[in-house]
């Protein structure tokens, strides 16, 4: 039996899965990335460091926040420059609206039809409006935050190097936070509805890595850390993880202590739960989410408790902004040549740049790991070990579980300066 | 500013359209920031379902691609050169033009904005410098140094007012209504009106009435006598678009001096007009310009003159009260007449208004709004009304042109 | 019945049909109007003859050359869905070096996936009926462009530079604060958003249809660009200029 799923759908980019069965055994299994390369890293050879972030966006609408921050701060670590605690605070609230954006997109979009027998959310606008209309109004409380902080919800503009352009106004604000207290129940809900779901039953334990949760649940950081005990700089993050190339897909692929590790939701929670706020915590406990799961369908549940971590946080970090009030800061810098490494948890795992400047500020090398690489060989792992699991189940099925496996990655291949794809043969 | 009309109207082939419209970015930013531009678009915005919508005007520029563009991809306006003049054209000429009133501000925001560092104050001083008369001499402040004239003859019209015949070396070209800056060495400057009609030869006839140092001092001098002259300046009546037409002319006190340039003007060639008529009004008796002359032209069927004075008892049987006693039984047909007004301004406050009632158009009315225009240059700023310089757009006015000026007839 | 709607994308961000799906306010009102009948991102299946397909991505790999035909098929109208598969946008930063060049530089070896050629607008192998400029799109423009296809009238797209979004936001010229914009050139139509952000204008929308390119280079030399920093500067969205319309 071959189980081709060419174009797999609701994930970002474009991938075919690809499993190949011979009488009960699997032959071939396969996530095949055909995404088309993009090549950034060499795009960006001889860019201004003032152009740097903007064309780095583009790698990926969905988590264009994220490659903005960590390419500023990648930019900021080669020529040493000192960012203020408005821009941290600023930016901390940026990075809580990607992930915001990013995950309930996923959930809402992407995951639900799957259990709900649906091939997509469109036709629930009929008969479960109001779990469509909850779906739009927590997405747009996603992007209200990010375009109140980055001036557009897609591809920010206010963030330039050493801080900011354009700061939000107080209004602006305190109009995000109410839209964040208001959405509270409709995070009540989505936790109901999730309770709901059945979490299909798979175990595949795996090496967990993320950011170290040094100052508070996995976000920003100078180190890293897995389960398999790396701890490792984030500038000598190159020692740990390896790229490699496989015939089948444009992305490229990692490894770390293993042959394959998660990035991600999952692998943050397991890291750094205990760091979850307070509600996060209710609502991990809520969802019979434990530090012991090795469930990849988990991931889903995961991301549902950093989603209400990310709301109580932003809330907080809000206030804390509005009691130091804001000031203009005038971002100023030398132009150095110098080599600079960052990484922030993006929505799907931990995301690496890391430039190389010459004396006039234009980028001599550039290295981007994307987390949806580095999640890659754990996907195919995965398939590998559920596949035999599911014979027992009709064709359909079985797709559908794989498909789902799949997207419990929230895989992103438009990240594409490497990519993915998955074939079921 | 009521020069540029003028100066753009020679200036439509300028090569500085093309210099300017090849450094522009036809951006719009000049119309944009400008605060009296106002063109616009009108669209329809739909609503999402297609229903229903609204219209909305957007704002729109002379300077895009798309403003003069019409359905067959005709573009009346295709280069950015000659967007700019139209640019110019209408900030300084047609809505001066239509309104009597320039659409720049002078802020400079236009300037200021342009990436091109395209300034109106540069391309207008341009086109001034290439465009106006050369000065016959170029030392600073030769236009303010009179020229020499002798006086020919010298005769007393009343107690107070004398008409000097003069004659300078220059000869001189001016409209009726024009005036000359007299000097006295040592006792100063001022405008008199000439009233003798244009007539391209060297002589010319002023009154000077003895009020202060410099005109009793002018009333001192003899045939032979030379004095200073600088002139003439200001812009007077358009006689040729007088012809055909029945002239009602109403003069009051000196006003009468500018009406006689005017006068003499339709007589030497009487034919070319229909009726003329001149209402006139005086103090006394004594105080009427000009008398002998006018009766003569009365009888000989040339003109019909009516006078009226304010005091009684003078020497002759003149209807006594003021001006718009005159007005009554009056036959004019206005569709076809001109009148030409000249007085104190306390006397337009009155016929004006006859005047319009009597079915003149505002176009058909010109007035004399003489000030004291010190320098005749459009510089010294003493014979500004509102935003005009008398001595430069003046002093005779079409009343639709002058009619929304406070300062003009007002207070 | 609605008219039936098509997303598909090519090598790009998706940053363009997530811009549709974030127009929450009116999205479902949009759904009324029209049927999505094909969106990978959020829709599993395959739809059949369309009104109009929404093509984001550049085309880079004849594989995709063939999908785009097929989709171009079926719809009766194909529109150009941002920068990139408008003019290949900041994909087209890749021609700057040959594909080899890169292909070695990122990845150190050749695959046949690999197999590019460089990045290409839609327009370059099919016909494109109507295009939404921008990296990424303006939601209120893919209406305005959706509503016009719908009402059977060509869209229209501003025809003016940005310069005019950025006066009517009374924001000042960016050439005051010395740093270099493209907004002169560039078509408006994103109200000057990045300028609003504190940002200068990248030229995502690409030229107007008549761009002053001498004036305009002789300003960006006055102040103090050389040759080579000009081309980068129109480097970031605009590699391919083909001075459409």
């Amino acid at each position: 039996m071959k189980i081709e799923v060419r174009h797999l759908t609701r994930i970002e980019g474009h991938a075919h899965l690809i499993v190949d069965l011979d009488a009960g055994e699997v032959r071939d299994c396969r996530l095949e990335v055909v995404e088309s390369p993009r090549f950034f890293e060499g795009m960006l050879v001889g860019r201004h460091i003032n152009d740097v972030a903007a064309i780095v966006a583009r790698i990926c609408g969905v988590c264009s926040n994220s490659h903005t921050l960590v390419s500023l701060a990648a930019s900021e670590a080669a020529m040493g420059i000192e960012i203020s605690n408005q821009t941290k605070r600023l930016r901390r609230l940026l990075a809580y609206g990607e992930i915001l954006q990013s995950h309930l997109l996923q959930l809402y979009f992407m995951a639900i039809p799957d259990y709900l027998g649906v091939n997509s959310i469109l036709p629930l606008a009929k008969t479960r409006r109001d779990l469509v209309s909850r779906a739009l109004r927590l997405k747009k409380m996603a992007n209200t935050l990010c375009q109140c902080i980055g001036g557009r919800a897609v591809h920010p503009v206010t963030l330039r190097p050493g801080g900011f352009a354009t700061l939000p106004t107080p209004a602006a604000l305190q109009a995000v936070r109410k839209e964040m207290v208001a959405a509270l129940p409709d995070l009540e809900a989505t936790v109901d509805l999730f309770l709901s779901l059945p979490v299909h039953p798979f175990e595949r334990e795996t090496e967990y890595f993320s950011l170290a949760p040094e100052s508070g649940y996995p976000l920003f950081g100078e180190q890293l850390i897995s389960s398999d005990g790396v701890d490792l700089p984030v500038q000598d993050f190159r020692d740990g993880v390896k790229e490699y190339l496989v015939p089948h897909s444009t992305a490229k692929f990692a490894r770390l202590t293993r042959n394959e590790f998660m990035v991600g939701p999952l692998a943050r929670y397991k890291n750094g739960a205990a760091r979850l706020s307070p509600m996060a915590k209710q609502v991990s406990k809520a969802l019979g989410l434990t530090l012991e799961t090795v469930n990849p369908y988990h991931a889903l549940r995961a991301r549902l408790v950093e989603v209400v971590h990310c709301v109580e946080e932003a809330i907080h970090l809000i206030d804390e902004t509005l009691i130091n009030g804001l000031s203009d800061e005038t971002p100023a810098f030398d132009i150095k040549e110098g080599r600079g490494c960052a990484a922030v948890e993006a929505p799907r795992g931990t995301l690496f740049h890391c430039y190389e400047y010459d004396e006039s500020g234009c980028i001599i090398k550039a290295d981007c790991i994307i987390p949806t690489g580095q999640n890659l060989g754990n996907i195919e792992a995965d398939l590998r070990a559920l596949v035999p699991q599911l014979l027992e189940l009709p064709r359909e099925e079985m797709t559908l579980r794989l498909e789902a496996l799949v997207r419990a990655y929230d895989p992103c291949i438009s990240c594409s300066t490497h990519l993915l794809k998955i074939d079921f043969v | 500013m009521e020069s540029l009309a003028p100066l753009l109207s020679e200036a439509y082939d300028h090569p500085i359209w093309k210099e300017i419209g090849d450094r522009c970015l036809g951006c719009g930013a000049c119309t944009l920031l400008c605060p009296s531009c106002y063109c616009f678009n009108v669209q329809d915005r739909l609503d999402l379902n297609l229903e229903g919508g609204e219209r909305v005007r957007t704002w729109d520029s002379c300077q895009f691609d798309q403003f003069t563009k019409v359905a067959d991809g005709s573009d009346f306006r295709s280069h950015q050169a000659d967007r700019q003049r139209h640019r110019f054209f209408r900030k300084y000429k047609y809505l001066w033009e239509k309104h009597q009133r320039t659409a720049c501000v002078g802020c400079g925001r236009c300037s200021r904005e342009c990436l091109a560092q395209i300034s109106p104050t540069e391309v207008l001083n341009n086109l001034f410098a290439t465009q106006t008369e050369p000065l016959p001499e170029t030392t600073p402040g030769v236009e303010y140094q009179p020229q020499l004239a002798e006086i020919l003859a010298v005769t007393p019209l009343t107690e107070s007012e004398t008409l000097f015949r003069l004659h300078r070396q220059q000869p001189l070209d001016f409209t009726p209504g024009s005036f000359m800056e007299v000097s006295v060495f040592g006792l100063g400057e001022a405008p008199f009106t000439i009233a003798s009609p244009p007539t391209g030869g060297n002589s010319f006839e002023l009154v000077v009435r003895a009020a202060g140092n410099l005109t009793r001092a002018l009333h001192r001098l003899k045939p032979g006598e030379n004095l200073g002259v600088r002139g003439p300046y200001g812009n007077g009546f358009p006689v040729e678009e007088f012809t055909g037409k029945d002239l009602l002319l109403v003069a009051g006190g000196m006003g009468m001096i500018t009406l006689r340039s005017l006068l003499l003007t339709v007589l030497a060639r009487r034919e070319e007009f229909g009726r003329v008529t001149l209402l006139y009004g005086c103090r006394n008796d004594e105080s009427i310009l000009f008398r002998d002359e006018l009766l003569n032209w009365h009888r000989e069927g040339l003109i019909d003159v009516r006078m009226a004075v304010r005091e009684a008892g003078g020497t002759w049987p003149t209807p006594r009260g003021d001006i718009t006693l005159l007005f009554r039984d009056l036959n004019i047909n206005p569709t076809r007449g001109i009148a030409a007004v000249s007085g104190p301004p306390g006397m337009y406050r009155f016929t004006t208004p006859l005047l319009l009632r009597l079915g003149f158009s505002e176009e058909q009315l010109y007035i004399n709004l003489e000030r004291h225009m010190k320098c005749g240059l459009g510089k010294c700023g003493k014979c500004q009304i509102n935003d005009i310089c008398v001595c430069e757009s003046g002093p005779i006015f079409p009343y639709s042109r002058i009619k929304h000026l406070r300062e003009a007839i007002e207070g | 019945m609605k008219p039936r709607i098509g997303f598909f994308d090519f090598t790009g961000c998706e940053g363009c049909q997530l811009s549709v799906l974030n127009l929450e306010s009116e999205f479902l009102e949009l759904l009324e109007l029209v049927e999505f009948v094909e969106f990978r991102e959020v829709i599993t299946g395959n739809g059949g003859a369309l009104d109009i397909a929404f093509v984001e991505g550049s085309i880079c790999r004849d594989d995709e050359v063939v999908r785009l035909r097929t989709i171009r098929e079926r719809s009766r109208n194909l529109v150009a869905l941002g920068a990139c598969a408008d003019t290949a946008g900041v994909n087209a930063l890749a021609t700057a070096s040959s594909p080899e060049a890169l292909r070695q530089k990122i990845y150190g070896c050749e695959t046949p996936l690999l197999k590019t050629f460089p990045p290409s607008p839609l327009s370059d192998f099919v016909d494109v009926d109507a295009r939404i400029p921008g990296c990424p799109i303006d939601g209120r423009e893919f209406l305005a462009v959706l509503q016009a296809l719908l009402m059977g009238r060509p869209p229209e797209l501003p025809a003016y530079s940005l310069c005019v979004e950025c006066k009517l936001a009374e924001l000042p010229c960016t050439f005051e604060h010395g740093e270099i914009c493209l907004g002169p050139v560039t078509r408006a139509g994103c109200d000057a958003l990045c300028l609003r952000g504190g940002d200068r204008c990248r030229g995502c929308r690409g030229l107007i249809d008549a761009p002053r390119s001498a004036p305009y280079r002789k300003i960006l030399e006055q102040n103090g660009l050389s040759v080579d920093e000009i081309l980068r500067e129109f480097r970031t969205f605009n590699v391919i200029d083909k001075g459409r319309s």
